[in-house]
């Protein structure tokens, strides 16, 4: 009965709710083991016993704390944040170099449209630019300290994610 | 979600694309983005120096369908205007104009945020201008 009411508290963060310490780095086969564990807590067929309507309202924010836990560059930002409440507002004007650099990103995607060839080679860079920041940003939020910073890094890597989502939709045409 | 006709007008057609050339005094450029979702912009002015108003604009933009039509739509709207009309202009007579629903807001306001960068650009330069040409 703990569990259940826990999983109830408005309080709770995402990592809390599903039984974890705020970190950086989770192993997506446990996320999923205590995703599934928790939700068959708030099923309602297997609690026919409690109101359906709390239920639903539990199984909402577990389903949006696994969306959010699963996916790096939802749960980076969401740790900064956490750490830092507004911080990813406060860090969202990019310096002009990098707005730069990413108008030139979306430039090489597009000649990458007319290049085949290219779009491989730019995919494989992007990718790891990806990689990197990532692994970055998790080393920066093994404490609170840097959470600016990491927050600085997550939108530099929703421009990377943008031009990568961009770059492989034309590809599958 | 769907798009209004006049946004798919604006993204099939897109008006005013390309680059003036930056290097030029009376050509001013604003670069803005939006981290939330990686959209990045670019809108430039050229302006006549005698009449003070925008004769050229152009704009470049990386982002979905509702940025490329509120940056083409601004480009469009600010040719012929004087810098401090093209001032006035916000990002609600964008959403007015384009019908966009409430989670495209962001894209008006990026365009207002790129007019208003670029004609900052150009009145820097031209403040430069001037203290240059006084010494």
């Amino acid at each position: 009965m703990a569990q259940e009411s826990q999983l109830e508290k408005p309080g709770l963060d995402h990592f809390g709710l599903l039984g974890l310490e705020p970190s950086p780095s989770i192993d997506p086969d446990e996320l999923e083991i205590r995703y599934l564990k928790a939700s068959r807590k708030v099923h309602p067929d297997l609690n026919r016993d409690r109101e359906e309507a709390e239920l639903i309202e539990a199984s909402s924010r577990l389903n949006e704390a696994y969306r959010v836990l699963k996916d790096p560059w939802r749960r980076l930002p969401y740790l900064a944040e956490l750490y830092s409440p507004c911080i990813l507002e406060e860090t969202k004007n990019m310096a002009p170099c990098f707005l730069m650099e990413a108008m030139e990103l979306g430039e090489m995607v597009e000649e990458a449209h007319a290049h085949p060839e290219k779009a491989l080679e730019l995919e494989r860079d992007l990718s790891q630019r990806l990689d990197r920041l990532q692994a970055r940003i998790e080393d920066l939020l093994q404490d609170t300290t840097h959470a600016d910073e990491a927050a600085r890094l997550c939108h530099e890597a929703r421009y990377v994610l943008r031009a990568l989502s961009n770059l492989r939709r034309e590809e599958s045409k | 979600m769907a798009y209004s006709d006049k946004v798919i007008d604006h993204y099939n057609h897109p008006r005013n694309v390309g680059s003036l050339d930056k290097s030029q005094d009376n050509v001013g450029t604003g670069l803005v983005g939006a981290p939330e979702c990686g959209d990045v912009m670019k809108l430039q002015i050229e302006v006549d120096p005698e009449s003070g108003r925008i004769v050229e604009a152009r704009f470049k933009t990386f982002g979905c369908g509702s940025a490329i039509a509120s940056s083409s739509l601004a480009t469009e709207w600010v040719k012929g205007m004087t810098v401090d009309e093209a001032l006035e202009i916000n990002n609600t007579k964008i959403v007015e104009e384009l019908s966009l629903p409430p989670v495209k807001i962001h894209c008006s306001v990026l365009a207002e945020d790129a007019i208003k960068s670029a004609i900052a650009d150009y009145k820097s330069k031209q403040e430069g201008h001037q203290e240059g040409a006084a010494e």
